[in-house]
């Protein structure tokens, strides 16, 4: 079960990364060869205006969120990217003095790490849940989308980690099977 | 919340940190704590972890880094190395200059030293050996040399400052520019020490024939940075903008042109992306809650001005600073380096009338020693367990390279005109 909720988060990760790329993409493409040189030959070449009108307005539609959707995107792969990492102990620590201590007390203090790390994503939980109640429904400035479908995450990201956390205290790390450090 | 109570958080923090909490956690949670106590609803919190990581700037990371993963992934990285066997091979020593030109055309390609240090062991240090270096050596020259990766644009760290402190990505890139080359030329002098003092081979005899050959191998990939630095440069794209040129350049040419990739090769390196990304995120989410509490209770500004009423010696100063970042590059993850400690550290070094732009090469070359040493060491422990060596063995000769490099630091803390002169 854990296997596949990692599979899909990664795959989502991975969406997101590829979307919001895209459209930085298409924001280069439009501004220099949709409204640079096809404009410029659209301006000399009278039987090019119908495509080029038609590319512009297909571009532009598109491109118009290209400021805001992708860094809203980024939040999708930051968060699902932080669950995956916490799966793979992929987070960046200081692990030096931990590792010098004896193993029964080198577990308390990651047990106490733990339940430190849930309760703080036991409260992202509680007050991004608030955070969309009161601001989720408010559109995106450039397309008519809810921002609370971007916000979203930060509840589900927090609960997937919540789930990593308690998973790797019990059972240890998948990859190196050793409790997280 | 008074003075007290703000050291009181940092503290939190620290110890935190200390006992092994994953730096970004750290940061989230003592930022809570802290506006747990100072009454502030915590509702900020998810709204902060939102806002700090809802910038479009930031997506030039993964970007970067992605360019780094197809750089390796493709044949992008061979034509390099022929190339740079072309040009310096002929000389004593020559695939530990190999190396360090290599890697000086990967860091216009890549903008982590990490990732470079990964991809160069395990092609330089299996071929040094068999030419009969020492292992050790080669594994030193590999780990040292990847460091170039944060300094020669693009490079991830400097993102990173940009913003943090506000300061133009394309300045620090330009800034960039002289310290790489000055890095570059010290570790082939102290590459050129070693040939002569342990009688290193020469790679191969130069042929102008070979070079034009491997010129015109490395022409495309070679094209790739250029897009993305000659782009960003010419102010014609935003540094996102130009990370993604990169990416769908060196896509087009591993995919369709040379069929190194192919979509289920693409899908993990895009994956690994992901998830070097989020670590870096974390931080940022992190920090962007935590900053927020330090600035309101002007943590940063008496920080600055305890350590200016140490000395007024500008000299001193610099020192002082510079030592203070070598000591943190040692304990922390450049990133968490940057996003963290740079605001504090900024208000001195305005105080003292450096440029931030100086500023930000100065904190990238003490960041770049710091991920040869230990205890963190991220390059260094990259380069060690693709070669199976341990890290005493390594700095046996690590350590003249890291003179070189705190030799080249001292020469950018002193001579602005290093990094100013394009910039």
């Amino acid at each position: 079960m854990l296997r596949l909720i990692d599979r899909v988060a990664e795959a989502l990760g991975v969406l997101a990364f590829l979307l919001s790329s895209a459209f930085i993409f298409l924001n280069v493409l439009n501004r220099y060869l949709v409204l640079g040189l096809m404009r410029d030959l659209a301006r000399e070449v009278e039987a090019l205006r119908p495509a080029y009108f038609a590319i512009r307005n297909l571009f532009g539609d598109l491109v118009v969120t290209a400021d805001e959707v992708p860094g809203l995107l980024l939040v999708w792969v930051a968060f699902l990217g932080a669950y995956c990492a916490l799966r793979h102990d992929g987070h960046i620590a200081f692990d030096l003095i931990v590792n010098s201590l004896k193993p029964g007390l080198r577990r308390i203090i990651l047990g106490v790490n733990s339940i430190l790390v849930s309760g703080f994503l036991a409260l992202v939980i509680w007050q991004s849940v608030r955070m969309i109640q009161i601001a989720g429904a408010t559109e995106i400035e450039t397309a008519e989308i809810a921002q609370g479908w971007f916000m979203l995450i930060l509840p589900v990201s927090a609960t997937l980690m919540i789930g990593a956390v308690v998973h790797r205290f019990l059972f240890g790390n998948p990859d190196r099977g050793r409790t997280w450090d | 919340m008074g003075l007290t109570g703000a050291w009181i958080v940092v503290l939190i923090l620290v110890v935190l940190i200390a006992f092994g909490m994953p730096i970004g956690f750290a940061l989230m949670l003592s930022a809570t704590i802290a506006m747990a106590i100072s009454g502030v609803d915590l509702i900020m919190a998810p709204i902060q972890l939102f806002s700090g990581t809802n910038k479009v700037v930031l997506l030039a990371i993964p970007l970067f880094i992605l360019m780094g993963e197809l750089m390796g992934a493709t044949s992008i990285s061979d034509r390099i190395i022929r190339l740079a066997r072309a040009l310096v091979g002929w000389m004593r020593g020559g695939l530990a200059h190999v190396n360090v030109v290599t890697s000086m055309f990967m860091a216009e390609m890549s903008g982590s030293a990490v990732a470079d240090a990964a991809i160069m062991s395990k092609i330089f240090v299996p071929s040094m050996e068999k030419q009969g270096y020492p292992k050790r050596f080669a594994a030193a020259v590999t780990a040292t040399s990847a460091t170039l990766g944060i300094i020669i644009p693009p490079s991830i760290p400097m993102v990173l400052y940009g913003v943090t402190t506000n300061t133009s990505i394309r300045d620090l890139f330009l800034a960039g520019l002289i310290p790489g080359l000055l890095l570059g030329g010290a570790f082939i002098i102290t590459n050129y020490i070693f040939a002569h003092h342990e009688n290193h081979p020469v790679d191969e005899k130069f042929e102008l024939r070979r070079l034009g050959t491997a010129l015109t191998g490395a022409f495309v990939p070679l094209l790739i940075p250029l897009l993305v630095v000659g782009s960003l440069i010419g102010g014609f794209v935003t540094p996102t903008e130009a990370a993604t040129l990169g990416v769908a350049a060196a896509l087009i040419y591993g995919w369709p042109i040379r069929r190194d990739l192919n979509l289920r090769r693409i899908y993990e390196l895009a994956s690994t992306t992901v998830r070097q990304t989020s670590v870096v995120m974390m931080i940022i989410a992190g920090s962007a809650v935590l900053g927020q509490f330090l600035a309101n209770e002007q943590i940063p500004q008496q920080i600055a001005s305890g350590l200016g009423k140490l000395t007024d010696n500008f000299i001193l100063r610099m020192l002082m600073m510079n030592i203070f970042l070598l000591l943190l590059g040692m304990v922390l993850h450049a990133s968490a380096a940057i996003i963290v400690v740079v605001p504090m550290l900024l208000p001195l070094s305005q105080d003292m009338g450096i440029d931030p732009v100086h500023f930000g090469v100065i904190v990238c070359l003490n960041l770049g020693i710091g991920q040869q040493t230990p205890p963190v060491a991220s390059v260094l422990l990259t380069v060690c367990s693709a070669t199976g060596l341990r890290i005493e063995q390594v700095m046996g000769y690590g350590k003249w390279f890291i003179l070189a490099m705190f030799i080249t630091l001292l020469i950018v803390s002193f001579i602005p005109q290093t990094t100013m002169l394009f910039a």
